[in-house]
């Protein structure tokens, strides 16, 4: 079981729009790199980073919100969650972080970062 | 006036409770929404705090905006008690500790505590009330459960969390013929 993977098809799935999510941490790691190690696709979170720009849109991203409540409600009996979301500027980045993509054939694009923090 | 202006000039710099604690904030959904079930939006925090007193941390009792929305019966009170912990508010160490009273409550949901706590990132201000609590009273729910079965999640400070001083109640000499006693602040249920 890949569990990030499970975690962004179960929002996928709840959107009811296109958005655009930037991850890092394991389950960047286990999504945009082939051959990471096995222990990345257990954890039980997924971590992003949203961009200033998306936090100040005008709907607020209500859908997106809507969308995490959903996906947190459905997978906790699994013990997942998405919850851990930090603004880009609580995040060391790369100058070009958003120009950073790794494709993930399991699930379409996948924007990850080597970032940390 | 002239304070009014100043307020709100100082207002975005106040620093936040991750800020004081040494680490980041995350972005909350829990947050969001819960200010637009209660309809407080950008008052949430002042909602989240006047819902705790009316819900048994009576140590706390202010009086409040009238303006605030009501209670809300889908809005748990694990949820309240975590959204009051969250790093993203402005540091106020009386949020944490109305927070503190409000969990001391054998009606709270101790696993789902947990689980909010660590989707949440409170992790540091839990088990720093729960190692208090452990001092007073080492059997009270909810805090007993969470020393054994809430992983810490260490931050740079803690020493900005609420001194066990302001957690309790201390009774006087007087008052029951012993030694002056501190009792742990339990939720008016």
């Amino acid at each position: 079981m890949n569990n990030p993977l499970h975690i962004l098809q179960t929002l996928d799935r709840h959107l009811t729009v296109p958005m655009e999510l930037t991850l890092f941490g394991r389950a960047a790691l286990a999504l945009g790199y082939a051959g990471s190690p096995a222990v990345f696709a257990t954890t039980r979170d997924v971590d992003a980073i949203l961009p200033l720009s998306w936090l100040e849109a005008a709907d607020e991203n209500r859908d997106f919100w809507q969308a995490q409540q959903r996906t947190n409600e459905e997978l906790e009996p699994k013990g997942l969650y998405l919850t851990h979301l930090f603004r880009e500027v609580e995040v060391i980045l790369t100058p070009d972080w958003q120009a950073v993509v790794f494709v993930n054939c399991q699930f379409g694009e996948i924007k990850a970062d080597g970032g940390w923090w | 006036m002239r304070n009014r202006s100043m307020e709100l000039k100082e207002q975005p710099f106040a620093p936040t409770l991750a800020r004081k604690m040494g680490e980041v904030a995350h972005v909350s959904g829990l947050l969001r929404r819960l200010a637009l079930l209660s309809g407080a939006q950008q008052r949430v925090a002042d909602w989240l705090f006047k819902v705790a007193v009316e819900r048994g941390a009576t140590h706390y009792r202010r009086e409040f905006d009238p303006a605030l929305p009501p209670d809300s019966s889908a809005v748990t009170d694990e949820e309240v008690g975590i959204a009051l912990c969250l790093g993203e508010h402005p540091y106020d160490l009386d949020r944490l500790r109305a927070a503190a009273q409000l969990l001391s409550s054998p009606r709270v949901n101790a696993p789902r505590l947990c689980h909010l706590a660590v989707q949440e990132r409170c992790e540091p201000v839990l088990l720093h009330i729960a190692g208090l609590a452990g001092r007073f009273a080492p059997e009270l729910h909810p805090w007993a459960f969470l020393r054994q079965h809430l992983p810490p999640r260490p931050v740079p400070r803690t020493d900005v969390l609420p001194h066990w001083t302001r957690l309790v109640s201390h009774t006087g000499v007087s008052a029951h013929g012993g030694p002056p006693r501190a009792d742990w602040l339990c939720r008016h249920e």
